[in-house]
This record gives C-alpha cells, structure tokens and sequence, in this order.
C-alpha cells in the first residue's frame, strides 16, 4: 500500500468531515447573528441570557457538550440523530464565539452613518439590512475564519457518536496496517487541504465585499 | 447586499435542511454498535466490517430472521451508545467486567482473551514452566494491565519481578526491540498478537489463560440478549469454537 492508496483511503472520511463542519458553522453562523442582534436590544433579561449563554457554552468543551447532547439527552426521552448531535453541540459554541465577533464588528460601525440613515427616513430593519450588516460582515471576515478552523478541528469528535470521518478511517486503517505514522502524517495533510480550500473561499468572500481602495490588497 | 442576505438565507437553510435529514429508522431493525478497531474480532479492511463478533452476530440475525445495521464510534462511544441505548447491542472484543456490568447486561462469554508473551520464532524460545522465565528479558507498554498481574501474582511466586520489565512507550518500540533481538518476550493480549503474526515471524513462547473473557454487550434489561443467550446455547460450544478458529488459525 503506497501512501497515496492511504490518502485515497482517508478521503472517504473527508466527505463527512466537510458536511459536519459547513453544518456546524452555518447553525453557528446562524446562532451568532441572533445573539448579536439580540445584544442590541438593552433589556436586561435578554442580557443575562446573552451573558449565562457566552459564559455556559464558551466554558464547556466540545466533548463534553457532545456527550451531554448524544448520550445525555436519551435519559430524558429526547432522541436525536448523531448528525444532529454534532452540529448543535459545535453550532452552540461556535455560535458564543461568533457572536461575540459580531457584536464587536457592530460596534466598529459608524454610528454618524446610523443618524444619518435615520435622517433620511430608513426604518430600524433597513438600517440593519442596508448599513450595519455589510459593514459588520466585512469586519468579522477575520474572526470567522478563526472560527471556522477551530470547528473544523472539532470535527473527529464526530467519530464519537458515530459519524464516519477522517479519524475513524485512520484508526481503523492504522491498526490493520500498522503504519501509524504515515497514516496520521495522511490525516495532517488532508486537514491541511480542507483549511487551504476553505480559506480561499472565506478569501474570495472577502474580496467581494472589500471596499476599494480601503484595506490593502 | 441582496446578494449576502440571500446567501445567509441559503447556508441556513441549507442547514436546516441537512439536520432534517435524520431518517426515522425501522423498529425491526437492530442498531449495532462497533469499534472497528479490535482484529481479528472487529475490523475494516477495504471497506467491509469483518472478524467473528461480526461473524457469530451474524449467524444469530439470519437464524432469528433479524435485520442489523452497524454504526462504528470509537470505543468511548461504542460503550457510551449501549449505556445510553442508542444501540441494541455492542461488540468489539469487549471484555466482561464487574465495573460494565453495572452500567451494562452482558451475553455469556463466547470466547476468552489470551495474554500471550510472544518471541521471535527464529529464536524459537519455548517456556514450559515459568520458574524459566527468569532467563528471558520481557517488555511491554507502559500503563498496561500486565503490571498489575505481574505484581500481584508472579512476583510473590517469585517468577519474575516487575523491576525487571522493560517498559516502552508503545508496542512499536516494543516490537522493534524485539526484532532487533535487545529483548526476549514480547506481552500482548490474544488477539492483538494474532494481528501481529501475520505481519512478523513471532510466535507464543507461553500463553496466560482464564481471566478475561468476552462477551457481547446489551443495554440494561435488554430482551435482545435473552433470545442472544438462547442462541449462544442452541448452537452450542463447537459450533462456537468454529467460528472463532476460523478467524485465529
């Protein structure tokens, strides 16, 4: 077996590493945006939420949370699929984080520009669609790839609760080969690919919404 | 801007979509869970689960006329499956102990780990009493179960003393000191040495037997075992040994 037989092998993996990831960040995404919106309302049971939800889900490790989700929740009659298990324990965390992201891009943007959206007559849902959120997004590109590395580096947990990813084809194939070390050097090298293509996509998002002549090429 | 709304649109729910995706499972369908990571009792190789729990279990579900579908975790999970029942029942190599039967029911046993001190076979190093043991040097990993034995049964016999082992980070330097001849024997357990024969010329120099057995693993109260049990016994204890055999030989 030459090492591209083993790449080939712990491709297979790929696949359901790459599904577990863009499903976890877009739910964090999701949750994200929702509690940042939330932030902006200045209730203060709505800020106890937002602040006992950062604290629980950015304390509690991934593993931990999985195995509440997947093993725990069964015990109270609630039964979910594994997949589903997976995208709402990292969607949950990942969403603390990349709230906490755009809540600091929100409050990069000019309020000048706010006033003056008033002034011309936009309602509160305009000026969010039209003035805040390109803005916020811009700046939170940096933070989101971030994000997103770390969730992807998640992802072997799913191998857990049952999902075949990379790691599982790795572990199974290490032991019947007995070549760990090219093996795991294999799974490097795919994570690697992954990031690589992921990056070049948040890049080109990036680029798009770059103001010309703003930040450097 | 359209553009971006739209695209957070799609991503989410895109989302949603594949969350939706968990497909109701049949109850007639028993939900296994494995750990391919134990040859010869449970392994992958070219994409097929194969090894005799496989083997036995699927003698079972053709005689009952029962449909499986395996699902692998690791072996966290695997165990953490059956506890919680998102499994009917778990194999992979799992030994019966008094710690998993609390959380866990276990088939009977249908089969018994070895804990084998394996050599080189061109040194062809035989022991038939283990007062010889003392001529030969034996190495293993560290944090392995085979200190706890060593303490507590063979050195108060005064066979061999743990301050003599050879401990190595894993069975990689384990085994490449062996082949290298700086060590003698060689500790592993049954079924990790059967892997290894077919990739080195080792063979068993003395086998420890009669305290760890395997057993299939059932959620607690599980009417699954009962009839797995019945089945166990209906085919009897040759019946049994064949299909392990098969796998060992």
């Amino acid at each position: 077996m030459t090492f591209w037989d083993i790449l080939i092998i712990l491709a297979r993996g790929a696949g359901y590493t790459i599904l577990v990831t863009v499903a976890s960040v877009s739910a964090g995404l999701a949750m994200g945006l929702f509690l940042a919106v939330l932030s902006t309302i200045r209730w203060k049971a709505v800020s106890f939420f937002l602040a006992a939800y950062n604290y629980v889900f950015r304390s509690v490790p991934a593993l931990v949370l999985l195995f509440l989700v997947f093993f725990g929740l069964p015990g109270l009659g609630i039964r979910i699929s594994p997949f589903v298990s997976i995208v709402l324990s990292l969607g949950l965390i990942s969403g603390a984080y990349l709230a906490e992201i755009f809540r600091g891009a929100m409050a990069a943007v000019d309020q000048d520009e706010i006033v003056a959206a008033e002034a011309s007559g936009m309602n509160s849902m305009q000026i969010f669609l039209y003035i805040m959120f390109p803005q916020m997004f811009r700046m939170s590109i940096p933070g989101m790839i971030n994000e997103f590395t770390s969730v992807l580096k998640y992802t072997p947990f799913a191998y857990t609760v049952g999902i075949p990813e990379i790691m599982k084809e790795a572990m199974s194939l290490a032991v019947m080969t007995l070549r760990g070390l090219e093996i795991y050097l294999a799974v490097g090298i795919i994570y690697f690919i992954i990031y690589r293509l992921f990056v070049m996509l948040f890049m080109t998002f990036e680029k798009k919404f770059r103001i010309p002549g703003l930040a450097p090429e | 801007m359209k553009k971006i709304i739209i695209l957070f649109c799609l991503l989410y729910f895109v989302s949603l979509a594949v969350l939706g995706c968990g497909k109701k499972e049949e109850a007639s369908v028993i939900k296994v869970a494995v750990c391919p990571t134990s040859p010869p009792n449970m392994f992958e190789e070219n994409g097929k689960y194969q090894g005799i729990d496989l083997d036995i279990f699927e003698s079972f579900c053709k005689a009952r006329g029962f449909q499986y579908k395996i699902t692998s975790y690791d072996w966290q999970g695997m165990l953490g499956a059956v506890i919680g029942k998102q499994a009917d029942v778990a194999f992979s190599a799992i030994s019966i102990t008094d710690k998993r039967k609390e959380v866990m029911d276990f088939s009977k046993p249908y089969m018994e780990n070895t804990w084998n001190l394996v050599s080189l076979k061109g040194r062809n190093i035989v022991v038939n009493d283990l007062a010889e043991l003392k001529k030969y040097s034996i190495g293993y990993p560290r944090g392995m179960a085979y200190s706890d034995f060593i303490k507590d049964k063979l050195e108060p016999q005064g066979v061999y003393k743990l301050s003599d082992v050879k401990m190595y980070p894993t069975y990689n330097e384990v085994l490449a000191d062996l082949k290298n001849g700086n060590l003698d024997l060689a500790f592993l357990d049954g079924s990790v040495a059967s892997v290894y024969r077919k990739k080195m010329d080792i063979q068993d120099s003395y086998v420890f037997t009669g305290f760890d057995m395997f057993g299939f693993a059932f959620p607690k109260g599980s009417p699954l075992r009962k009839d797995f049990d019945r089945y166990l016994n209906e085919i009897g204890p040759e019946k049994l040994k064949a299909i392990v055999d098969r796998w060992l030989k």
